[in-house]
């Protein structure tokens, strides 16, 4: 269990180093101050992820920093049940001259276990980088993801009870990330207590329970991911366009943006023209965005997005990827539609985000964004059965006797499609 | 042939005591402590060593009188 | 902050013997080595080839053993000061890092010069054996006298090491002073050939006060100046208080600042 309450953390910003002996010595002031956290309090329990959303300077790093305990707060306490590790020490104190084992031993040292705890771990550390017969090689001898699993696997080993991820996660290959997701989930189910941090909304979404969006040091919210997301987005946008915008914190579903063009409906039609919110996957598909201009605007995108009941991801584009130029003029209504062939996705609720903005991303200006302008629901019918998130379509070959290749078993066995 | 055998014995009451202030004393006030310690035990081998030994040789062997502590705590006995 | 650990100090002392052979065929047998040229050239280039004699002995190679007993304590207190005075800096992609206790990177320095200490004064009581050197029953005061001397190598080390945080000419300052501190020690001469007024100076000098108490053991067949030793141990202390109280005071500064 993570516990934090009311801390602060100010940093005295000298001219030269030098200056804070002065200031002892003398008895006055040589420093601006720079309010990294203020008064910031959560709590993470046994078994929970937080994630710790903010722009870049925003005091994310500083907090991890308090936490771990490599800094100070001025006020306030953090309270941790158990030992603390994580990720943004990775590989801390590795020596290239020195073999995998030895840089294990050292690492773990430093994460503070005694000697015999690392002789207990070593063997199953070592069985979790995979390195083989590397693991005796000096690690100058490594590429850079080899050096990653070791690293990670020391982290993980190290047995704490509240574990910091910072963006590190991002490094390595696919299977190790998996790998890496697996551990930390087992290491969360064991009552571990998980505090993480990216600017990857969507690792937010997989990994946080709770999320908390920090802004200058403040804390601003501290809600469920989905609805955090949110509100980043907004202060995204709102940072790059002033103050026209409003948001409406009670309606989700009213978005945000400056509207000098709004979303007006979003509807959602499958192929007999009719509005519906269950589709048959692999069937065609609409999107029919209306849109009203309360000031004439030219040349503006129009993205839509698709996300799933985790809020992940789907599917997003927009109309500048499209090559579509779209402009409105003030009092007037169009309507546009994003018509899909085939709506290849696989069974599972679904909700349309959709923006209006300039050029490729609501960054530089956003005029209308609105989460959940839609909800539908996809199910299964026709074709063949399957599982999953997409509706790929394979077909399916027999051949006798001796081919010069040979199909993996195992593939086929569950798909009994029509070849 | 006392002095080994002093110094075996105050070395390990030392360790006892820092043992001890390990053990029982709260992180606080631990180190201060164990600075006290410290300064009565190496303080005392240079006392009781020379003490113990009596040797007429030793020049200030003996307990130093409070006129001797005052010399020497002026001019330090070094160099003779 | 956390507490002193034991294991952690020893796997970084181990860490930084290997590091410093790292790659090296001979490994730490160089850790042999450098004590044994060191000796040899103390012994007998000093000793016997340059023939200086040391007034009050007879022994032929008096100003060798003489030399060595001087050297080895305070090639050990000078450079315990002066890896003490940067640990903060050269340590500081650890420290920003990780949680590490920044006192036990102090005692690792201790722990490391200790080791080096231990082997050189190891091969010194060989070669002293092989000579038939007759050795003082005061011998065994010498853990304790080393004891004295590295806790107030840390206290100065750990003063130097908080100041350098702030102003990084404090390692520099350091290496002079302690360049100058040598030389005005009686480590390569004899304290005998000082003028009265110096004489009366060097007793302030506490390098001089353990350095001296070497000598004699070693050389002259004499006592340590007890008196001397107690209140060096009371300094030491005091010394070593006010350094941690001000490592204390500064301890969220020094992270803050690296």
């Amino acid at each position: 269990m993570i516990f934090v309450e009311n801390i602060s953390k100010t940093f005295k910003l000298y001219r030269r180093p030098s200056d804070r002996l002065k200031e002892i010595v003398l008895r006055s002031c040589f420093h601006k101050e720079f309010q990294a956290v203020s008064d910031v309090s959560f709590e993470v329990r046994e078994g929970e992820t937080l994630g710790i959303v903010g722009e870049n300077g925003a005091g994310k790093s500083t907090i991890l920093k308090l936490l771990t305990g490599i800094l100070i707060p001025d006020t306030g306490t953090v309270h941790i049940a158990g030992k603390i590790t994580g990720l943004l020490e990775l590989g801390t104190g590795f020596n290239a001259e020195f073999s995998g084992i030895d840089n294990i031993i050292h690492n773990a040292t430093y994460l503070g276990l005694s000697r015999r705890e690392i002789d207990e771990r070593l063997d199953k550390i070592i069985a979790f980088t995979e390195l083989n017969e590397f693991i005796k090689e000096p690690i100058k001898t490594y590429s850079s993801g080899m050096v990653m699993r070791l690293a990670f696997s020391v982290a993980i080993h190290a047995d704490p009870k509240a574990f910091v991820v910072d963006e590190a996660l991002s490094v390595g290959d696919a299977y190790f990330q998996q790998k890496c997701i697996k551990k930390i989930k087992g290491f969360k189910e064991n009552g571990g207590s998980i505090v993480f941090v990216s600017h990857d909304m969507n690792a937010v979404k997989l990994l946080c329970d709770q999320a908390v969006l920090l802004e200058q040091g403040r804390l601003v919210d501290k809600a469920d991911p989905e609805t955090i997301i949110n509100q980043y987005n907004f202060l995204i946008a709102r940072k790059s366009r002033g103050d026209e915008i409003r948001y409406r914190n009670e309606e989700p579903s009213s978005g945000y943006g400056n509207r000098k063009v709004m979303i007006d409906h979003v509807s959602l039609v499958d192929e007999n023209d009719t509005v519906s919110e269950i589709f048959i996957s692999g069937r065609p598909f609409k999107i029919v965005v209306r849109l009203f201009g309360r000031e004439s605007v030219e040349n503006l995108t129009l993205g839509i997005l698709i996300r799933d009941k985790f809020g992940q991801d789907i599917y997003g584009t927009n109309s500048y990827h499209l090559k579509k130029r779209i402009s409105i003029k003030k009092e007037e209504t169009i309507i546009i539609t994003y018509a899909f062939k085939e709506f290849n996705i696989g069974p599972g609720k679904y909700s349309i985000t959709a923006a209006i903005h300039t050029c490729s991303t609501h960054i530089d200006e956003c005029y209308h964004w609105i989460d959940k302008g839609a909800v539908f629901e996809v199910v299964c019918g026709g074709g063949h059965v399957f599982n999953g998130l997409v509706r790929l379509t394979p077909n399916l070959y027999m051949k006798n006797g001796s081919a010069s290749f040979l199909p993996t078993p195992g593939i086929s066995s569950e798909n009994d499609s029509t070849a | 042939m006392m002095e080994p055998l002093f110094l075996l014995c105050w070395t390990g009451l030392f360790f006892a005591g820092l043992f001890l202030i390990r053990r029982k004393i709260a992180s606080g006030v631990r180190l201060y402590l164990l600075l006290m310690l410290n300064l009565i035990f190496l303080a005392g081998v240079f006392y009781f060593y020379p003490a113990i030994k009596r040797d007429a040789s030793i020049k200030r062997g003996s307990l130093p009188s409070a006129r001797e502590t005052i010399s020497i705590c002026c001019f330090p006995a070094v160099g003779d | 902050m956390s507490t002193l650990n034991a294991s952690f100090i020893i796997e970084i002392t181990k860490r930084d013997f290997a590091e410093r052979f790292a790659g090296s065929v001979l490994g730490s047998l160089w850790a042999i080595i450098w004590p044994v040229v060191n000796l040899f050239i103390y012994i007998v280039i000093f000793g016997k080839i340059m023939g200086a004699r040391l007034p009050g002995t007879s022994e032929i190679n008096a100003y060798g053993i003489y030399l060595a007993a001087g050297l080895i304590p305070w090639t050990a207190f000078s450079s315990t000061i002066s890896r003490c005075a940067s640990a903060f800096i050269d340590k500081k992609h650890i420290i920003t890092k990780v949680n590490t206790s920044l006192p036990s990177l102090m005692i690792h320095i201790n722990l490391s010069e200790s080791i080096t200490y231990f082997i050189s004064m190891l091969v010194f009581f060989v070669i002293l054996a092989f000579q038939g050197h007759e050795f003082h029953r005061e011998l065994m005061l010498l853990p304790f006298l080393y004891y004295l001397q590295q806790l107030l190598a840390m206290s100065l080390g750990l003063f130097a090491a908080v100041l350098n945080v702030f102003i990084r000419d404090v390692r520099e300052i350091t290496g002079v002073i302690l360049q100058l501190w040598f030389w005005f020690t009686p480590i390569v001469y004899v304290f005998d050939i000082l003028p009265g007024v110096v004489r009366r100076l060097m007793a302030y000098n506490p390098a001089c006060i353990i350095i001296q108490s070497y000598q004699r053991i070693f050389v002259f067949d004499d006592y340590p100046p007890f008196h001397a030793l107690i209140q060096l141990t009371v300094i030491t202390h005091v010394l070593l208080f006010f350094s941690f109280v001000l490592f204390r005071h500064l301890e969220k500064d020094i992270r803050d600042f690296l």
